[in-house]
């Protein structure tokens, strides 16, 4: 009987070996990520981060993004003529879709024409649309969409004219808006759930969609027929799909996830201390929008002394705890400057500072020396933001001390928020703003009269008139010089209150995850991650 | 019985009236819309809003959707998995919210009467005082607090149980017990109470006297009129339970109903909440009604 146990116990320890050996042999390179429930797949309708993340890996564009900006992707090479109004692209020939078909020049008519058809009503049509010639007029439904300056030379060129020049038209065209989809595949119910049906999703990026529940997990596996296969680390990735911020921070703890990139703030420092916390300067700014067309924030004084009391060094290292980066002027580092190898801030120096004193001069030059005869200032943000708490109540304690007013705080809850913000309907409230492209001018165009961010109403004609002018300049140093007198001016006139700019957040543990980059879309690029 | 039994029912139906109308109107009411985006812009919301038809007057809006309940249409959700219908999406989550209900239910009634019993009859000794105080403690904590602590304990500190989703018995534990400790505890709580004033009864001295089982007396002559106003309470504790759902489905990422509910109205998915609602006041209306009704079966005194 004993004879009989011990060769059953080493049949078991030899069968167990022999898994054990089956599961090295299969040794997928295999990274689980989670996020909010139900990100939008479809490249047009999407507006959220987390659905742009996943589109990343499973579509390519003309260009792909990178660490450090982003380089031609789904085509080969580019001519662009001299007025930078006809872009005319060579695509790859051995680019080919998830089920094997080719990528042709059609496929990137197909979705540009969706983008903007207004029967379709793509989430960016007008945004985006209207670089595109005729773009604006289609998404109006002034012309057929056919008429779009879009146009398939043969499979595999395709022109696209605009309808001003744009030199930095290869930036915007990393927004997956631009990707090339399968009209075959795509059904058009006015929800872009079609996306999530994997037998749908035919895609042309590094990564294809094999399972998805919207509201659980997303899985995707390499796309054998990718051209760059070979170049990929990532075999396989899991997208767990969790609403509460706080079980997705603890499943990164106990290790059944492996990268985040959204957390409570609240958690900063705990994260930092531990290791997981890593970042990467984000292309965007946090300001405040003020409104420019009631007493008293419409007085351009009173705005400036508001922005004068502030010490961005302090809210930024001390209060942050150093998670962000002070603001000295509305557009922050990263942006091409008058040539290739300038940045637009470094040229343009700093606008803003921390003068206590000099706020006090200005408040009293508005006509409220020490404050007097101020009304109550209300400050509308969102709840649901630790960091906005943290501002806003460091905020009323520096105006309040220093220009001698009365701040009242109104936090509301998110879609409240949006309404007032959208209506104009506040005095001050904070905005954000990240660049959907590598250029200053996306910065800019917000506070263009009339533009949606720009809830406080800011209008300044000249600055309007530089911001147009800069659009049809081709000459990259004139442009920057026009740009750099447009934020000079908004400066001037405090049309907006910049504060800081936040960082892009990947949080893993070292000991897990080896080669994480942020790309300069400010996601982590996953498909090089290589799990330990 | 049928005269009020009939009687309750008709009132039933008014009162899921009144929930949907008051619903439809306040949740118009509150400030936001459905499909803002923080970076959205507002041209392509309205254009949005006008194709589903939510730029009609609230009047009309109200009689087309009313008209439509009738119908069986209950609209098409605006955010989840927008435009699916959502009597698909109440119907494909209900399995999994009324399994975790119904077993966090059980828990509740199989643990905490029991328990009331037994404190009961141990009154004053240790074993009562501790269950006074740990089912007072627990009656006190809200749900939410509850599921984090026992996340953090037993998910993040111990490692012993899965933190979110349900792929294995394990999973289960702390969902529903999440769920059932504080009705388990109030019942517990109801039933040692009224179990107490039963015991000072003089039939039970009798049963005593006539040199009955302490277990005989206790469970088949006392806790027979002690049940009565535990079983008023288990209409609220239902509610409870239905309440502490939300919470529990979001934090363990439970695909159930409970989740859409609170999701739903941030997202300000019109459709989806007034389904939402009267999915929960539907099954919450029903449950009072049947407990109503089981008075006379428990109580052959109470003449309905």
């Amino acid at each position: 009987m004993r004879k009989l146990l011990a060769i059953l116990m080493v049949a078991v320890l030899a069968l167990s070996t022999c898994v054990a050996f089956a599961e090295e042999a299969a040794d997928e390179n295999v990274v689980t990520i989670a996020m909010q429930t139900s990100p939008n797949l479809d490249p047009q309708w999407n507006a959220g981060a987390t659905g742009a993340w996943l589109l990343g890996v499973m579509y390519e564009g003309l260009y792909d993004v990178t660490a450090t900006g982003f380089e031609l992707g789904g085509a080969e090479r580019v001519d662009i003529s001299d007025d930078a109004t006809v872009w005319t692209f060579y695509l790859r020939q051995d680019a080919k879709w998830s089920d094997g078909q080719p990528v042709t020049a059609n496929d990137y008519v197909y979705s540009l024409r969706r983008l903007v058809n207004p029967e379709i009503s793509t989430t960016y049509m007008l945004d985006y649309g209207q670089y595109l010639k005729n773009g604006a007029a289609i998404a109006n439904g002034e012309m057929a969409v056919e008429e779009l300056g879009v146009t398939a030379i043969d499979d595999y060129t395709l022109e696209i004219q605009l309808e001003n020049p744009c030199t930095y038209f290869d930036s915007i065209l990393t927004y997956s808006a631009f990707f090339p989809m399968r009209e075959d595949m795509v059904v058009e119910d006015g929800t872009g759930n079609w996306a999530w049906d994997a037998e749908k999703s035919v895609t042309n990026g590094p990564m294809k969609m094999i399972s998805c529940d919207e509201d659980q997990e997303i899985v995707m596996v390499k796309n054998e027929y990718f051209h760059s296969a070979d170049e990929i680390a990532l075999d396989r990735l899991v997208v767990r799909l969790i609403d509460d911020t706080n079980t997705t921070l603890q499943l990164l703890e106990t290790g059944e996830v492996d990268l985040i990139n959204t957390y409570p703030s609240e958690e900063t420092e705990r994260l930092q201390e531990a290791g997981l916390y890593h970042a990467s300067p984000a292309l965007s700014t946090n300001f405040l929008l003020l409104q420019c067309e009631n007493e008293p924030t419409n007085n351009a004084l009173v705005r400036q002394a508001l922005s004068y009391a502030i010490d961005r060094d302090f809210l930024c290292n001390v209060l942050f705890l150093g998670t962000k980066t002070p603001a000295t002027t509305y557009v922050g580092g990263g942006f091409p400057g008058s040539s290739a190898d300038t940045d637009f801030r470094t040229e343009g120096g700093d606008l803003i500072s921390y003068d206590p004193e000099r706020a006090q001069e200005l408040m009293a030059e508005a006509g409220y020396p020490g404050g007097e005869g101020f009304p109550v200032l209300t400050c509308s943000y969102s709840n649901n933001s630790a960091d906005y708490t943290t501002m806003f109540e460091y905020l009323q304690a520096q105006w309040e001390e220093i220009l001698g007013i009365t701040v009242v705080l109104e936090p509301l809850e998110v879609a409240s928020m949006t309404e007032l913000r959208d209506a104009g309907d506040f005095e001050i409230t904070p905005q954000a703003w990240g660049a959907d492209y590598m250029d200053a001018s996306n910065m800019l165009s917000i506070f263009v009269t009339g533009n949606f961010i720009n809830g406080g109403r800011y209008s300044n004609e000249e600055y309007d008139a530089l911001y147009t002018q800069s659009l049809a300049t081709v000459d990259q140093a004139e442009r920057m010089e026009l740009l750099h007198q447009a934020e000079a001016i908004l400066m001037e006139d405090m049309g907006t209150i910049p504060l800081y700019h936040s960082n892009n957040v990947a949080l893993y543990s070292d000991d897990v995850l080896e080669n994480v980059a942020i790309g300069s879309d400010g996601k982590p690029i996953l498909t090089d991650i290589i799990h330990k | 019985m049928l005269r009020y039994a009939l009687r309750r029912f008709v009132t039933s139906v008014v009162t899921l009236f009144l929930v949907i109308t008051i619903t439809f109107f306040l949740m118009q009411l509150v400030p936001g819309e459905p499909m803002l985006g923080e970076n959205i812009n507002p041209e392509i919301t309205e254009r949005l809003l006008e194709r589903y038809g939510y730029d009609k007057p609230l009047g009309e809006q109200f009689v087309n959707y009313v008209t439509g309940l009738f119908t069986g249409e209950m609209g098409y959700s605006l955010v989840v998995k927008s435009g699916e219908p959502v009597f698909e999406i109440i119907a494909e989550r209900i399995p999994i919210s009324v399994e975790l209900g119904l077993i966090a239910l059980a828990i509740a009634i199989c643990l905490g009467i029991p328990l009331g019993v037994l404190a009961a009859m141990k009154h004053n000794s240790l074993f009562d005082r501790c269950f006074i105080f740990s089912a007072s403690l627990f009656v006190s904590v809200p749900s939410f607090i509850m599921t984090i602590a026992l996340m953090l304990v037993f998910g993040v500190w111990l490692k012993l149980l899965p933190i979110a989703y349900l792929d294995s018995w394990q999973s289960y534990l702390m969902p529903v017990f999440g769920m059932a400790i504080y009705p388990m505890c109030s019942l517990a709580r109801l039933t040692r109470t009224t179990m107490l004033d039963v015991i000072g009864q003089d039939y039970i001295k009798t049963a005593r006297a006539k040199g009955l089982s302490t277990p005989k007396i206790m469970f088949k002559h006392a806790l027979r009129n002690a049940c009565i106003p535990v079983v008023t309470s288990l209409g609220p504790q239902i509610a409870g339970i239905l309440t502490g759902s939300f919470v529990v489905e979001k934090v363990f990422a439970i695909n159930g109903i409970g989740r859409f509910f609170v999701n739903s109205i941030t997202a300000r998915d019109y459709p989806l909440i007034m389904g939402t609602t009267i999915f929960y006041a539907l099954l919450l209306i029903g449950c009072n009604y049947l407990v109503d009704l089981a008075y006379g079966l428990i109580d052959p005194r109470i003449k309905l």
